[in-house]
């Protein structure tokens, strides 16, 4: 099996700065992305995985991301959060499916191309917020902080997750909260039982369900209790959950 | 996360404030990281805190001590507890990168019912609380560290500062990566590659005392705009461990650029004085001749 590859450091600097200066914006139009292999570097431990990239689903985030997510278990969170390694994967190995998946620039429909390709093929900085915005990192992150190895389905609620992207690289991201992995799976869990009461008006629901636990958060230390805390904080609450939209 | 800026509902064991009026402190002094090959071992002192109530809850197993450890850019994110004031735990290298917080408290195990504290500030006297498991009873303070940083190796100067070829037309200094980076003209670079030049000893006061003195000047005059970089973190550090440099950082980590030319000499071990020093032995080599 092949050995996976990132980018050297420098030389995603320089790929930014490329963008930056619109010189290689008509580049990510381009069927393969030209790019200098003496610039990369081999991680020695993760191998890349076979046929990726077809099981890549440009119009299914769930697949894509349960794919990504299989393809990469062993990462390290080192590993997981290195713009390297995610850079290289927008530019090289998954390049297809992000000019399918995120085209705007191409369609003509993004009002600024070069701002568009930076935040899709690019991470924005080695924050939280970054890592779970980024078209693949984000796919990755969702499901790590979401899997659940109990369950007879163990992507039961990596489903309910990806119910809309921006609940998993939007909502979520923005707070502490967010990297808790007992707080994403009570999140979870609890809209799982209460399927009913986020049918409509998600987006607001989830919205006020993670504001209102950090608010909790002042109090309560939330990385130590579990997801039964969550889970009983939030029944407390799901009157004016379903109050929500109704307004 | 800053738990000295959040009002509670009940009385809260911290330093500084007087809801309850007992001793409870925490410094530098009280954190031991130490660096194995794959692992970074944590040692946290808690023992500095005088309240009977809250050490009687932890006796009785209703409380535990609890350093709760961050790092936003790996997502890592875990409370390790302990009865005992002192705890110890390791964390894998491998999970964590930059900036890595941690918070020190005293935590609810289980409910309490009906609690208060016989120290507690005289505005609660005559209320009971009802603490929830999860509910912070008392708040030590947060403590940091760079991970990437290898702090036995910091007086070198390689550890903030690289020298590359740019594609520049006169030396720049680039301070927006996690190194200093000194980017020199191709033609010059491959002058400085040569290992007569760039490896030799000897010359090294020279090159501190020009190009990377230089270098570090401005680095220091722009601090304020990079304290989100290694470079500028390691520097931090040190300013602030070091006798001789912590007398130049104000409480709230700046300092008066007046003093960045004494800063940056610090910084790099007299550069000025060992070129001289150099200088002079040239000298008395050439009479010699």
């Amino acid at each position: 099996m092949e050995k996976q590859k990132i980018f050297k450091s420098k030389y995603v600097k320089r790929l930014k700065e490329n963008l930056k200066s619109r010189h290689s914006i008509h580049l990510y139009s381009e069927q393969i992305f030209p790019f200098d292999d003496d610039e990369t570097l081999v991680l020695s431990t993760i191998y890349k995985p076979k046929d990726l990239l077809k099981k890549m689903n440009p119009d299914n985030d769930l697949d894509s991301a349960i794919a990504i997510y299989e393809g990469y278990r062993e990462l390290t969170l080192l590993q997981a959060s290195d713009e390297r390694f995610w850079t290289y994967l927008t530019h090289v190995d998954l390049y297809q499916y992000m000019i399918k998946r995120w085209n705007a620039h191409i369609e003509g429909k993004a009002k600024n191309p070069e701002k568009y390709i930076r935040e899709h093929w690019f991470l924005l900085s080695e924050s939280q917020q970054s890592l779970m915005r980024h078209p693949l990192s984000g796919l990755w992150w969702g499901v790590h902080l979401s899997i659940d190895e109990e369950r007879n389905d163990k992507y039961e609620l990596t489903k309910i997750l990806f119910r809309q992207l921006d609940f998993a690289t939007r909502t979520l991201p923005t707070y502490r909260l967010g990297r808790h992995k007992e707080a994403i799976i009570g999140i979870l869990e609890f809209i799982k039982n209460n399927d009913e009461l986020f049918r409509n008006y998600f987006e607001d629901k989830t919205r006020f369900v993670t504001r209102y636990l950090n608010l909790i958060g002042g109090t309560v230390n939330l990385a130590y209790v579990d997801r039964t805390f969550f889970i009983g904080k939030l029944n407390r609450v799901k009157e004016k959950i379903k109050q929500i939209g109704s307004r | 996360m800053n738990y000295n800026n959040i009002k509670f509902p009940y009385p809260v064991l911290k330093k500084n404030d007087n809801s309850i009026l007992s001793y409870i402190d925490f410094s530098n002094e009280d954190i031991e990281i130490t660096p194995s090959y794959d692992l970074f071992n944590f040692k946290i002192n808690l023992s500095k805190i005088d309240n009977d109530d809250i050490l009687k809850l932890i006796e009785t197993g209703k409380t535990e001590y609890c350093v709760e450890v961050n790092c936003s850019s790996t997502l890592f994110r875990k409370v390790h507890t302990s009865r005992e004031n002192i705890i110890e735990f390791s964390i894998p290298k491998l999970s964590l990168r930059g900036k890595v917080e941690g918070d020190c408290l005293i935590i609810a195990r289980e409910n309490i019912p009906d609690y208060n504290n016989s120290q507690a500030h005289e505005d609660y006297q005559g209320f009971y609380f009802n603490i929830k498991r999860g509910n912070i009873l008392a708040y030590y303070g947060s403590f940091n560290f760079i991970a990437d940083i290898n702090y036995k190796k910091l007086k070198a100067v390689a550890s903030i500062m690289e020298i590359t070829e740019g594609d520049v037309e006169y030396l720049n200094v680039d301070l927006d990566n996690n190194k200093i980076t000194l980017q020199l003209p191709k033609q010059d670079f491959k002058i400085y590659a040569q290992p007569l030049i760039s490896k030799y000893p000897d010359l090294s006061p020279i090159f501190h005392s020009s190009i990377v003195y230089g270098a570090l000047l401005t680095a220091l005059y722009n601090f304020e705009n990079y304290t989100d970089k290694l470079w500028a973190q390691a520097i931090l550090y040190r300013m602030k461990e070091e006798e001789e440099l912590k007398k130049f950082l104000g409480n709230d980590e700046k300092f008066d650029k007046a003093e960045v030319p004494d800063i940056a000499q610090i910084l790099l071990g007299n550069p000025v004085r060992r070129l001289l020093n150099h200088l002079d032995k040239e000298i008395e080599t050439t009479d010699e001749e």
